[in-house]
């Protein structure tokens, strides 16, 4: 019944009901101070007990609707100023989850990217492929380039790792 | 005269609720739930010091992806949780 009333209400322009709810009060208020003083006024003192009755009646509902409206106006005004903030807030959020997705996007490429060329940096080397390499290097550490170079060179050769080594790398590969 | 009042005093006064609009908390972004890569093994007969590296360092490439997922994750919920506490 009372959300087909306020429902009702709602098709009212808000100034309009003001008035109306405030106008019921005060006629009611002055209904009640009318019946005390035609206490005193013969002719129209068995008017007294009604007057006094519709004015309280009057007033009542005058009242309960215009607090009633009062606090559905402010909670109104609260749950848009609400969703005005939930809005701004979830539009910020989303602006974030874009900006970190893409950060994660761009360092997984730089880290990969990173893992490859030294891994193609020391098959170079072993494949004697270092002209790129030394190109702009000083005849010094061209020479100390070399060393480290035959030096690996000779390690490939003639030192293959131990089947244990490997094993004991991959055991600890493992997630435990 | 008091009771009126009283009735007034009581129709007046509103009632205190607290407002039904909330905000969600966000979902976390795909790339940041994606699990870590398992590292890698060793695989062959004769293995030689190049081999090792190249496993080495792809491992090493693993690690730093999750690490800075790691990161990241914890910047997202860092951001995320100032956002939504914002809303109140």
């Amino acid at each position: 019944m009372f959300s087909t009333l306020g429902w009702m209400m709602s098709l009212l322009p808000d100034s309009l009901l003001m008035w109306i709810f405030y106008g019921c009060a005060g006629i009611g208020l002055a209904m009640i101070l009318v019946s005390w003083f035609i206490w005193f006024i013969p002719l129209l003192n068995r008017y007294r007990f009604p007057v006094q009755v519709l004015g309280v009646i009057a007033f009542g509902v005058g009242a309960f609707f215009s607090g009633g409206y009062g606090i559905e106006m402010m909670w109104r005004e609260r749950v848009a100023e609400m969703e005005a903030k939930v809005r701004a807030a979830e539009e910020k959020s989303r602006e974030v989850n874009t900006v970190i997705e893409t950060r994660v996007v761009t360092k997984t490429k730089i880290i990969k990217e990173k893992g490859e060329k030294q891994i193609q940096y020391i098959d170079r080397v072993i494949k004697g492929d270092t002209v790129e390499i030394t190109k702009d290097m000083s005849e010094e550490q061209k020479a100390e380039f070399v060393a480290k170079q035959k030096e690996l060179e000779d390690n490939l050769k003639n030192c293959k790792v131990p089947k244990l080594i490997v094993e004991e790398l991959n055991k600890a590969a493992e997630t435990p | 005269m008091k009771l009126y009042s009283i009735i007034a005093l009581a129709l007046l006064t509103g009632c205190s609720t607290t407002v039904p609009v909330k905000m969600t908390f966000p979902d976390v972004p795909p790339s940041l739930k994606e699990r870590c890569a398992p590292l890698k093994k060793i695989e062959g007969e004769e293995i030689n010091i190049a081999d090792l590296y190249k496993v080495v360092v792809e491992n090493y490439t693993s690690y730093h992806v999750c690490a800075m997922k790691q990161d990241e994750w914890n910047e997202w919920y860092t951001t995320q949780k100032k956002i939504y506490e914002s809303v109140k």
